[in-house]
């Protein structure tokens, strides 16, 4: 068997620090004729509830789930029929948050963020990778301003922010509530706003990765905020993201996010079914068996305190022990799953590869919900 | 003999002695007087040509059915060489009907067939794909980054472990629904073709491949194993197939219009002669098709019938006029001289706008229709010779027995007595449309029935109306075998390629794949698209797996070098070597023509917008988009070669009555049947398609024959001063019994097609015979009726000049 000598993330490490990356055929960017995707207001289509969605969550009962094309759709129903909303924007949406039944906040490629005031109807971008660069050469200006140590590497990678455009997604966003919030995104991007959106700052330097890994997801459980990434990154905060300590996991693959399993556990997820849990604030971590070497790529805790994890094939597995065992969810059409949602109505909503699944929970378990 | 009757125009000759050998036209003297010559010389041509005829060979290639010249196509073949695969492929689904494809006998088998498809002729290699070919590969993701290989791994040994292996690659090799169906019950060989062999330079022979087809079908088959075939080397495989049965039509053909024929003249001898001299023609067809170059087709097939029934209708008038002369007492030769010189030229009329009628299809661009109009054109000239001139000279040697001749005088006679037309209650009938009430109530009853049919027609469709191959029947193996594709693959057999063309290394540009992509997003919101797929779609869901397959990456990157990445390792189809030519495949849930008119109005309004000199979109390759292309030329095709037809037939009728009313009286009912055919067309759900674009063309030319033997005699009858009634039934009494005569063998001769198991022949033998009949209808009851407001009052207003002159005709 061929095995490709190839490491999509060192490679990509590679072309980002410029001279060493092969300049192959057509090489460079070159945005001429057509409108930047970031400038052009999504398209509406019949179909756009199966297009690939990668994200969804609650706003009040409504549901809004996001994903390709700037396409963002609502459900009043909990998930039984959507409707597509106004979007500034035709770049991918990779996740979605809302504080209030009213506001809310979409990240996406592009380095987009997008805010919405009134329930996901419409939206209008607040930030973008451009910009995010522009915040990182201030803000790496201002550390050689202070003289500090690293201030050159910054400028140096600033510089680079700028040059390559906005290439880089945003991959999960939290708002603790209507000024606070926070996002990451892809090679180690980190912004955070103190005034809904308006303004963000870098916060890069707190987590000081040199190898500037993608973070994947935020997660938020009371005081703790986690964030999630590559080659099994994994942050800590108790000060409101003041400050960051990195907790040493037992994977060296991706995260791609982590979930709370009550009583202070936290589960991990990711790369190749590698599932963990911690009951003791990371300090020791314990293996969960999920049967196939598949992609976690999303889970949630439900109403009633279960877990549910959800997987590149499709699958949907619950835990109703807090994470220490799980077992498959009937699934009527498997799908790559790319996140999972609690319809107000107790029923899982799954955006994946193949659009929207709706999996409405059973009899028994909506009693337990009770 | 007493009365002289107004049809008889020359005397009654009883012996030779008394015939000036010297009359009639130089046409006449030459072929009369040398009759020896000319059946030798047909009877060395017959047998010439029918030696020849043993080479004709039946096909169809793939190239003879597309419209060449249109933009689409000439698109299609300029690229050509560098799109893999497309346009001709076989895809053979082996299917596991006990388990699923995960066992090693099935995998066995299907290796097996696939090493055998793979030394068939014609099959483009390199482009082969099946679970067995090394370009099917998987990939995945590890903590090391990307993995692959081949799926059914190198080191497979059919063991459990080896089979749990091929699974696992299956799943993760982006197959499913492509080359291996989601249920795991079957999976897909493909076999793109080549139209010549590379090797031998031969054109494939597509019966010959069907065949081995069905061989290898028979040999693999069995209670675990299902094979079903889809592809255009099936289609005409089978087609071709079909057409041996056509032969039995053409026998049922035979049979049916002997069978009339003699029950009308219950001469044998005469009959036999028709029927001989109208199967000569068929031969001379036969054998000059192969000398000029040559091959029957599934369409061009249905020519020799045509040539036989005109045969028939033209032979029977002719033996009809003999037989009345030979009753009348006229000796033979000279009976069939007199005949030749009525009616030759009312016959070379209709047979030149027969030949005319089709000739006229030459205009389309589709070598098959082209094929089809030099087949019936020579089959025309052919009947020109054998059923106009051969007939009447044989028939001058051999006569008409005397039983049918006195049977035939005897009806004459009596029919002539019968001034109050009692005896032919049908004739009566007809005879009533010659007066100004009933004439009135046709033309009305036609007007009404032409607008409705018009307004029906206004919603014909152009091209198949069918999923799976209309040409064929729905239950057929072919199309069962096609649904089965469709349930099982999301890849349908329907697919419309759009090309990109790209300055040279900039294929993979981001610009150049948003625009790709834009593109496909507007083709995806059309009802008909089920899938797309390009090296837009690609790049995201490359950036998916470069990205450790996390769905978050799905996007087109905007990192040129890693769009570079990515093309370094994407499938050929989807662009060119040089890297200039991008493909976007389109798959359609069918072929139907609104689906391809959507495609076809979406792409153009997008390529009007975005093509540019850096970047052009050209449509169209797949075979939807090559009958999107034929579509095209099919519907513009449609509305000339009506228009040319008419313009012919109007042409023609005028040379021959020199009578703009009567060109009138002839052709308006001509036009009536042609709307109501293509209402017909549409109630019947049948669209206008390179098969059924010759149907009106070939109605509208058979159809005026009628007209010009009916109208040719009313004409010259009412030059006499006859009244128009009279007239009228003169002409139904000498060649109007034929006309119905001939429309009811006609139209029972091409209903034997409904039974074809080719669909678009069933659909030709409705449509055929309603035009044949209805047309004969129209001859017979709008041509009286328009000929009672056009024809009769000038003929009246002739009548008074004379009658001033001269004493008052009795026959008033």
């Amino acid at each position: 068997m061929m095995k490709y000598a190839y490491r999509s993330l060192v490679l990509a490490a590679i072309c980002m620090l410029g001279p060493v990356c092969p300049a192959g055929a057509g090489g460079g960017t070159a945005a001429t004729a057509s409108q930047d995707l970031l400038d052009r207001p999504a398209e509406t289509s019949g179909r756009a509830a199966k297009y690939v969605l990668l994200a969804a969550a609650r706003a009040g009962r409504r549901l809004v789930a996001v994903g390709e094309q700037g396409i963002v759709l609502l459900s009043d129903d909990d998930g039984e029929r959507w409707r597509q909303a106004k979007v500034p924007t035709s770049v991918t949406l990779t996740k979605v948050c809302f504080v209030s039944p009213g506001r809310g906040w979409a990240v996406g490629h592009g380095g987009v963020v997008l805010a919405s005031r009134d329930g996901g109807e419409t939206w209008v971008r607040q930030f973008d990778g451009r910009e995010a660069a522009q915040r990182e050469l201030e803000a790496a200006k201002a550390a050689a301003a202070q003289g500090e140590a690293s201030a050159n590497r910054r400028l140096r990678e600033a510089a680079r922010l700028l040059d390559e455009g906005p290439d880089k997604p945003l991959l999960d966003v939290w708002f603790a509530d209507e000024n606070n919030g926070l996002v990451v995104g892809a090679y180690g991007a980190i912004f955070a706003t103190g005034d809904g959106g308006n303004s963000w700052r870098p916060l890069r330097h707190l987590l000081d990765d040199a190898k500037g890994r993608h973070l994947y997801s935020i997660h938020v459980a009371g005081r703790d905020l986690y964030i999630a990434g590559e080659q099994g990154a994994l942050y800590h905060s108790a000060d409101g993201a003041k400050s960051f300590t990195a907790i040493r996991t037992p994977y060296v693959g991706t995260l791609f996010g982590a979930v709370s399993a009550g009583d202070g556990a936290l589960v991990v997820f990711g790369l190749r079914g590698n599932a963990y849990r911690s009951g003791d604030g990371g300090a020791s971590w314990h293996k969960i068996d999920l049967a196939q070497p598949v992609t976690v790529s999303a889970g949630a805790r439900l109403a009633d305190g279960s877990l549910v994890l959800v997987d590149e094939t499709g699958r949907v597995l619950r835990s109703d022990d807090g994470g220490l065992r799980f077992s498959p969810v009937n699934v009527p059409q498997p799908s790559p799953f790319a996140g999972v949602v609690q319809a107000a109505d107790g029923s899982l909503v799954l955006p994946g590869a193949r659009g929207l699944t709706r999996v409405p929970l059973s009899t028994a378990l909506l009693e337990r919900n009770k | 003999m007493s009365i002289e009757t107004p049809l008889a125009e020359h005397p009654v000759i009883r012996s030779l002695a008394d015939f000036d050998r010297r009359s009639g036209s130089l046409a006449e003297r030459v072929l009369f007087n040398n009759r020896v010559a000319v059946v030798v010389l047909c009877v060395i041509v017959t047998v010439v040509l029918g030696y020849q005829a043993l080479g004709l060979r039946l096909n169809a290639g793939f190239e003879k059915m597309i419209p060449t010249k249109h933009p689409y196509i000439i698109n299609y073949l300029e690229n050509r060489g560098q799109l893999a695969g497309l346009g001709n492929t076989l895809r053979i689904a082996v299917e596991a009907k006990t388990g699923t494809v995960f066992d090693a006998d099935y995998l066995d088998t299907l290796r097996k067939i696939n090493d055998e498809l793979f030394l068939y002729p014609g099959v483009d290699r390199p482009y082969m794909k099946s679970l067995w070919t090394p370009a099917t590969r998987w990939t995945g993701v590890t903590e090391e980054g990307l993995d692959g290989g081949p799926v059914i791994p190198d080191d497979y040994d059919g063991s459990p472990a080896s089979l749990e292996q091929v699974r696992v690659n299956v799943e993760r090799s982006g197959e499913i629904g492509q080359l291996v169906a989601a249920n795991f019950r079957s999976t897909v060989i493909l076999v793109p073709l080549q139209e010549t062999d590379a090797e031998t330079g031969q054109r494939i022979d597509y019966h010959d491949y069907s065949q081995r087809l069905e061989r290898l079908r028979q040999q693999y088959e069995s209670d675990a194993i299902g094979i079903h075939i889809t592809g255009f080397a099936k289609v005409v495989g089978d087609l071709i197939d079909g057409l041996q049965q056509v032969l039995l039509f053409f026998a049922a053909a035979v049979a049916i219009c002997t069978t009339v024929l003699y029950w009308y003249t219950r001469c044998v001898r005469s009959t036999l002669l028709v029927v001989a001299c109208s199967c000569v023609a068929v031969v001379w067809l036969l054998g000059l098709l192969p000398t000029l170059g040559f091959e029957l087709d599934p369409y061009s097939v249905l020519v020799p019938f045509l040539v036989f029934a005109i045969g028939m209708s033209h032979g029977a008038q002719k033996m009809n006029g003999v037989m009345q002369d030979i009753g009348r007492g006229t000796h033979r030769l000279v009976a069939a001289r007199f005949t030749f010189r009525r009616l030759f030229l009312a016959g070379f009329t209709a047979l030149m706008a027969d030949g005319v009628g089709f000739a006229v299809l030459m205009v389309i661009d589709i070598q098959v229709i082209r094929d089809l109009a030099v087949t019936a054109s020579i089959g025309m000239a052919a009947l020109i010779l054998t059923n106009l001139v051969l007939i009447p000279i044989l028939l001058s040697y051999t006569g008409v027995s005397a039983a049918a001749a006195q049977r035939s005088l005897n009806a004459e006679r009596s029919d002539e007595r019968d001034t109050r037309y009692a005896k032919h209650r049908f004739w009566a009938f007809l005879d009533l449309f010659t007066g100004r009430r009933w004439a009135g109530v046709a033309i009305v009853a036609a007007a009404v029935l032409g607008v409705a049919g018009f307004a029906v027609s206004l919603q014909l469709k152009i091209g198949d109306t069918d999923p799976g191959a209309p040409e064929l029947r729905p239950n057929s193996r072919y199309n069962r075998d096609n649904a089965f594709m469709v349930a099982n693959y999301a890849a349908s057999s329907d697919t419309y390629v759009i090309m990109v063309k790209t300055p040279q290394f900039h294929c993979a540009h981001y610009d150049t794949l948003l625009e790709v992509a834009a593109l496909e997003w507007r083709l995806q919101q059309l009802p008909g698209v089920e899938a797309t797929n390009s090296l837009a779609a690609l790049a995201k869901r490359a950036a998916v797996g470069m990205n450790e397959g996390s769905l978050k990456w799905y996007e087109i990157p905007r990192s040129q070098d890693m769009l570079n990445t990515i093309i370094m390792r994407a499938p050929r189809e989807l662009f060119n070597q040089n890297c200039d030519l991008l493909t976007l495949y389109v798959s359609l849930k069918d072929h139907k023509a609104d689906t391809l008119d959507a495609v076809v109005q979406t792409f153009e309004t997008f390529a009007a917008q975005h093509n540019k000199a850096e970047v052009r979109f050209l449509s169209a390759a797949g075979n939807a988009g090559i009958e999107a292309a034929t579509n095209i030329v099919v519907k513009r095709a449609n509305v000339e070669m009506v228009l040319l037809v008419y313009l012919a037939v109007v042409v023609l009728a005028f040379i021959t009555f020199r009578s703009w009313r009567a060109v009138i009286c002839a052709v308006l009912p001509l036009m009536l049947t042609s709307a109501l055919c293509e209402a017909l067309m549409v109630y019947l759900n049948i669209g206008v398609k390179v098969a059924t674009l010759p149907v009106i063309a070939l109605g509208v030319g058979i159809g005026v024959d009628y007209a010009l033997y009916v109208l040719t005699v009313t004409l010259a009858r009412l030059r006499e001063g006859m009244t128009l009634s009279a007239a009228y039934y003169k002409a139904l009494l000498f060649t109007g019994r034929v006309v119905v005569l001939t429309g009811i063998t006609l139209g029972l001769a091409v209903a034997t097609w409904t039974f074809s198991p080719i669909k678009f022949q069933a659909d030709m033998g409705i449509l055929l015979a309603f035009m044949f009949v209805w047309n004969m209808l129209g001859a017979l009851i709008l041509l009286p009726a328009l000929a009672c407001f056009l024809l009769a009052p000038a003929a009246a207003a002739q009548r008074e000049e004379e009658s001033a002159l001269l004493v008052p005709n009795p026959a008033l």
